[in-house]
């Protein structure tokens, strides 16, 4: 019996930055609504000329740099976007394969997901890896949304940010050290999907439909997983929201009832980051001793959520 | 009514930020008691749960005073 199990994740977030305190007087918008509701004090932007695949490469440099990794060595790659780089074709994985000189054994797809698309990439790369004897794999998101901001839309422009991460996966015997998914739940509700949609090439969206589904899907949704996985909500250590904005991530943790030390936050310096906001917080909390198990929880774009329990041996 | 105007007052205080002051007026706008619009968004959200009727996204924008919310959901439905 084989696992997949989470070795490694690494980030890359731009350096170049909007700052929300500056638009505020623009959007007629209070200090505090900044920093208590939205909590994002500035959404981080590409370079000119940088695109999805080259922010992909800076993360990818630095899981190198971190692990050693022997780029000959990985079997697969993803990556989670619905902003490929360039006109989407090739596909993203496709150019980064190109540009990492992997070899031609490598299988490299694209996931069209949006805020759920690390939790369905855990489980899609997990599948498949399993499935084609695979023994490593990569799993990137990268969707930068300032290809289609409106510079103009308060709803979006204080909020999503760029930013890219990349999980380093392997498949090991089930007694092996390091966190692996032990369950999932997925949900859709395609009806509701132009709450949050791209029209005439720019984003929009109804933020207070994608509140109301964020906050009403995803609490029984990972109630529901930890029932089938027979764990208590008081022994998961840690809920890794989707970094939507503070409101949402403080709702849910209202609703849930759950103490303030297990639900961080992480979206002051960069913003919404899409699918890369779960990886961004799990890289820290995978090197923490005290946590025996995580809970994932994304959602958005779809509309869609995903939901995953990871834990690790004792 | 009047059971209706507690029942959201209530929601208020527990949606609310702590801090966010007892809405006495009903006439008083939201905005007035330092209600942004993700509060009102949550308010919101928990009355419909609470009564069970669902706000159209064209209405939102004529409920922005207790009383005018209380009205609304006493016609949409019942506490």
């Amino acid at each position: 019996m084989t696992v997949t199990v989470l070795r490694a994740i690494a980030s890359y977030v731009p350096g170049t930055a909007e700052y929300n305190a500056e638009k505020a007087e623009r959007f007629s918008i209070a200090p505090g609504f900044i920093d208590d509701k939205l909590g994002i004090a500035r959404v981080s932007r590409m370079a000119p000329g940088e695109d999805t695949g080259d922010l992909c490469e800076r993360a990818f440099a630095a899981l190198e740099k971190r692990t050693g990794l022997d780029r000959h060595a990985v079997d697969c790659i993803v990556v989670v976007t619905q902003n490929p780089h360039g006109g989407g074709l090739p596909h993203t994985s496709a150019l980064l394969h190109g540009r990492l000189g992997l070899v031609e054994s490598c299988a490299s797809f694209d996931l069209s997901l949006g805020c759920s698309g690390y939790v369905y990439g855990l489980s899609v790369m997990g599948s498949f890896m399993r499935a084609n004897g695979c023994a490593r794999g990569l799993l990137f998101t990268a969707d930068p949304y300032s290809k289609i901001i409106d510079a103009d839309d308060r709803d979006t422009v204080l909020l999503f940010g760029d930013g890219a991460s990349v999980t380093l996966l392997e498949t090991a015997p089930d007694d092996a050290d390091g966190w692996r998914p032990a369950r999932f739940r997925f949900m859709t509700r395609g009806a509701d999907g132009d709450a949050l949609c791209v029209r005439d090439g720019r984003l929009t969206m109804k933020g207070r439909q994608v509140f109301n589904f964020s906050a009403t899907a995803v609490p029984p949704l990972i109630s529901a997983m930890l029932a089938d996985a027979g764990v208590a909500l008081e022994d998961v250590d840690r809920f890794l929201f989707h970094q939507g904005s503070k409101y949402i991530v403080d709702t849910l943790r209202q609703r849930m009832k759950l103490p303030e030390h297990k639900v961080p936050l992480k979206l002051y310096d960069q913003g919404n980051t899409v699918s890369s906001s779960i990886p961004l917080m799990l890289q820290d909390a995978l090197d923490d001793a005290e946590l025996w198990r995580i809970v994932l929880a994304g959602f958005g774009v779809g509309l869609s959520a995903a939901s995953c329990l990871l834990e690790r041996p004792c | 009514m009047s059971q209706t105007i507690d029942i959201v007052r209530g929601i208020v205080r527990e949606v609310c930020p702590p801090g966010t002051p007892e809405i006495d007026d009903p006439d008083k706008a939201f905005a007035d008691y330092g209600l942004d619009s993700l509060d009102i968004s949550g308010v919101l959200l928990a009355c419909e749960e609470r009564f069970g009727v669902k706000i159209a996204d064209e209405d939102i924008d004529r409920l922005t005073t207790l009383s005018g919310l209380v009205a609304y959901l006493d016609r949409a439905g019942k506490p």
